[in-house]
């Protein structure tokens, strides 16, 4: 028989003392405490892939800054170069640096100086007027060719990019920096030896704002891509720097080049996998040199096509476990949401890529020959390598970049694209730095993005996240726990910050449960009001198919998709059944993964300010998991562009596309561009003008979480996260 | 120390209270004097269920009805998770426990003649500076001197 609780006097100051001493005498318990050792953060925005003339962009260092920090309004931006060696100057600013307000309907120019409605050419300002940064280094260097250091014998000749990095846009770097008031430093997009590419940053050394006084330099990161990528031929060393890049980790390595201290063979028939073995040597250099202050990001990972032991291609699942597994605090994750994203063929992602009329089947599929919804299939296939990753309980978090070269057909001051978008224009990495009053570092930026709590949207399709996993209190009728979860989600979203609470984790973080138990989780997202960056205001030609009137730039979330799936610990690399493998093999998918719960306006809250609220108990949860969150403006079923389940469809298939191996190689696209107000340059075929390059990427937008994991303390442990 | 700064002053101000309006004795409460004794019973197990030092199931005994029903779960289920959180706690050292809170400003009214009646109340959580505060209403049940949590009697979990 129950005991009551009587409200005798002597009872209640009983029973409320023992609590009291019982809770105050005992030892702190750290786990139930871990909001108070959380700083407070904000979620912040910014980019770190995008290039300039140093390498194949078409703009110049400050120029770049300038679109990404003050144009599109990102708070911190890491510049990123290729390696290799370039003859351009990417130093010199255009002239003028802004020559025409952006705006649409501006004309092209072949020659400049340019009247009130043109602009710079594709490309940029032209060599010929002698000004801006596509001159050679050879022509601009006070030195002249002396001063470019290192192995060559072009003309003019060409710098390598460590020397670039080194003596050249580090400054420019900083110098920007300092005067914007925000942390813009230098990365590398990697060639990576046997695989395409890969984002990186070495901070270590680089000191940009809010520190102040002595200059920092790039030392580590010039260094880095002497030493491994696999552009860079150079083998004098670094000059006068006398590098060498053995690692202390592979002593006596015997693959190293004697001359150049690298090592200098690659992927090929002779030497299968040696690429990748130099890869991975780079990553224990990361992890001697600067082992918290890098980051390793395979970037657009699948538009390459699968791994080739003998060639530089893509990565499959084994090598971003090999990865991950090697230094988990520096290679955590990639840009599975790649750039290009206005290019005719969406992120550069297609079937028979690189086949020309001359070679018409000679190309290499990207993996899943397009991308979906404009991400790539390794994190857009729900159950696929992404969700393989996650069920392992890795820390693997998915990232965006802009990858901004140039606008194709534009200008760098027109708002149309048929190539690239400009950093913050379009996609964004909204990430949670922990700053509290202080100035928000890149250090702190870094360590945000290796935590996982960060997110990644298309087309400000939403700008605040609040998403968490909480143990559902049995003291609290649901009902009740559930107001309180929610109304923390939502002051956390209107604050663009994170829940804080005890007994709660948020993206990135785990929620350690005895098993039973029940768990709510909480999303809160903003619908901003506005009007994003795309320049049509027409309506959305993809939702016209299904009698839905939305401007395009102004789009509404349709529905929020809550993904989840089991977590069965790391999979042994002996293991190689379940190790390694291509998408869709068994090694590359996670069959628990799936949709658990779709919220939208017939089940979420919303707020005049746009703001919505929604949450979903997980009862009795036996075993540890994941939950992540996907969301966009378009309805399940939207033709050629998702499935009945929501899932994105092939972005190629949508598109009108250039087939050499056919006998007509011009292709129609499906969805076609039939209002007034559809710019001219939509492709057009068979007198059809088509949704395509930009306006089909603005028509299709999507944000991406990173997960929270569950732990249940009897079931497989969650290595990847705290 | 990692006491919640709320707990201290609400557990000692609601027990005197509950002094006061007693006089002492085990009389049958009123809709005030049960609002006090709930504010005071579910912030202190609140407290506690958030430690892993507090946890302990009896103190679900002490708060939720015998009959207590609340979207599927009833005292014996929400017990067990408790029990199993507290059994998990000297091997696990990171675990969770339950997200706290602090019950303030409540009002017990309508109740009918079972003596279940319905609890507004409003509950605030200031684990840090981001204080969270939501007003709820939930049923409670008086049986004599005592009152408990009844539950919205709803044996489905909610989907």
């Amino acid at each position: 028989m129950r005991k009551q609780f009587t409200l005798s006097p002597v009872a209640i100051a009983a029973a409320s003392l023992v609590s009291l001493i019982s809770v105050m005498a005992a030892n702190p318990v750290l786990a139930a405490e871990k909001a108070k050792t959380k700083a407070a953060g904000k979620y912040v925005t910014g980019d770190f892939h995008n290039h300039s003339t140093c390498s194949d962009g078409s703009l110049s260092m400050k120029k770049l800054i300038d679109k990404s920090v003050k144009t599109y309004g990102l708070d911190w931006f890491v510049q990123a170069d290729h390696g290799g060696s370039s003859a351009r100057n990417c130093t010199l600013s255009e002239d003028p640096f802004e020559p025409v307000v952006p705006a649409l309907g501006l004309t092209n120019n072949t020659t400049g100086p340019y009247g009130a409605s043109n602009t710079y050419p594709v490309g940029g300002q032209p060599e010929t007027m002698l000004k801006g940064p596509n001159q050679s280094w050879e022509s601009t260097l006070p030195g002249g060719r002396a001063a470019i250091k290192g192995d060559g014998t072009a003309t003019p000749k060409r710098m390598w990019r460590w020397q670039e990095i080194q003596e050249f846009q580090y400054k420019v770097t900083e110098d920007e920096s300092r005067a914007r008031l925000k942390p813009i430093w230098i990365g590398l997009e990697q060639n990576a030896p046997g695989h395409e590419h890969v984002s990186t940053i070495v901070l270590q050394g680089q000191k940009p704002w809010p520190q102040t006084g002595v200059a920092g330099n790039a030392t580590l990161q010039a260094q880095y891509e002497y030493c491994f990528d696999r552009s860079d031929t150079d083998t004098s060393r670094g000059a006068e720097n006398q590098w060498d890049c053995s690692v202390a980790a592979s002593p006596a390595d015997s693959r190293i080049n004697a001359t150049a201290r690298k090592i200098t063979g690659n992927n090929s028939t002779a030497t299968p996998d040696l690429g990748h073995a130099k890869t991975m040597e780079g990553i224990k250099w990361l992890l001697e040199k600067a082992p918290t202050t890098s980051l390793f990001v395979p970037a657009h990972l699948e538009r390459a096509g699968a791994y080739n032991p003998t060639s530089s291609r893509g990565f499959n699942i084994e090598h971003l476990r090999n990865f991950n597994n090697l230094a988990p605090n520096i290679a955590f994750g990639f840009e599975s949401a790649p750039g290009h994203q206005a290019a005719d063929t969406r992120g550069e992602y297609a079937p028979n890529r690189g086949a020309s009329l001359a070679n018409p089947t000679a190309g290499i599929d990207s993996v899943g020959k397009g991308t979906f919804g404009g991400v790539g299939i390794y994190a857009a296939r729900i159950g696929g390598v992404w969700d393989a990753l996650l069920g392992e309980g890795r820390k693997w978090w998915f990232f965006a970049s802009s990858d901004y070269h140039n606008r194709g057909a534009f200008g760098a001051d027109q708002l149309e694209s048929t190539q690239d978008f400009h950093p913050g224009e379009y996609q964004k990495d909204y990430v949670l730095v922990r700053k509290g009053s202080n100035n928000l570092t890149a250090e702190g930026i870094i360590d945000g993005l290796r935590s996982g709590n960060s997110w990644v949207a298309h087309g400000d399709l939403i700008d605040r996240l609040s998403f968490v996993a909480c143990a559902a209190n049995p003291a609290l009728p649901q009902k009740v726990f559930k107001a309180l979860i929610e109304k923390a989600a939502s002051n956390a979203a209107i604050n663009n910050a994170e829940v804080r609470m005890n007994g709660c984790a948020t993206m990135g973080e785990k929620l350690v449960i005895a098993p039973g138990a029940d768990v709510v989780v909480a999303i809160a997202v903003r619908d901003p009001q506005g009007k994003n960056y795309s320049p049509y205001s027409f309506p959305n030609p993809s939702l016209k198919q299904i009698n839905i009137t939305q401007p395009l730039n102004a789009p509404v979330l349709d529905h929020i998709d809550v993904i989840g799936g089991n977590v069965t610990g790391f999979v042994s690399p002996t293991d190689t059944a379940k190790y390694a493998g291509l998408e869709g093999s068994a090694a590359a998918s996670n069959s628990t993964a799936a949709i658990k719960k779709v919220f939208n306006s017939a089940n979420w809250t919303a707020a005049a300010d746009g703001v919505r609220v929604m949450s979903y108990r997980i009862p009795a949860v036996k075993v540890s998991q994941y939950v992540r969150l996907r969301g966009t403006n378009l309805p399940a079923s939207t033709p050629f562009e998702t499935d009945a389940n929501g899932n994105p469809l092939n972005d190629y298939d949508l598109l009108p596309y250039f087939d050499p191996s056919k006998t007509d190689p011009e292709q129609p696209g499906k969805v076609e561009c039939s209002d007034a107000a559809c710019p001219t340059h939509m492709r057009t075929v068979g007198g059809k003008k088509y949704s395509s390059y930009d306006v089909s990427a603005w028509a299709d937008l999507w944000f991406y979480s990173n997960p929270v994991y569950i732990e249940v303390t009897n079931s497989v442990k969650i290595a990847g996260a705290k | 120390m990692n006491f919640k700064r709320f707990t201290l002053p609400a557990i000692v101000l609601s027990s005197l209270t509950a002094l006061v309006a007693c006089g002492g004795s085990s009389t049958s409460l009123t809709p005030e004097t049960a609002a006090i004794a709930m504010t005071s019973k579910l912030s202190s197990t609140l407290a506690a269920l958030n430690l892993g030092t507090g946890l302990n199931s009896g103190l679900l005994l002490e708060l939720l009805d015998s009959n207590y029903l609340d979207g599927g779960a009833n005292q014996a289920s929400s017990r067990a998770v408790v029990d199993a959180t507290t059994a998990a706690i000297s091997t696990t050292p990171d675990l969770s426990f339950f997200p706290s809170a602090e019950v303030t400003n409540a009002r017990v009214t309508d109740c009918d003649s079972n003596n279940i009646c319905n609890m507004t109340a409003t509950l605030t959580n200031q684990d840090t500076e981001d204080t969270v505060s939501v007003e709820f209403t939930t049923k409670v049940k008086i049986m004599g001197s005592a009152v408990y949590l009844y539950g919205d009697q709803v044996a489905t979990a909610p989907i």
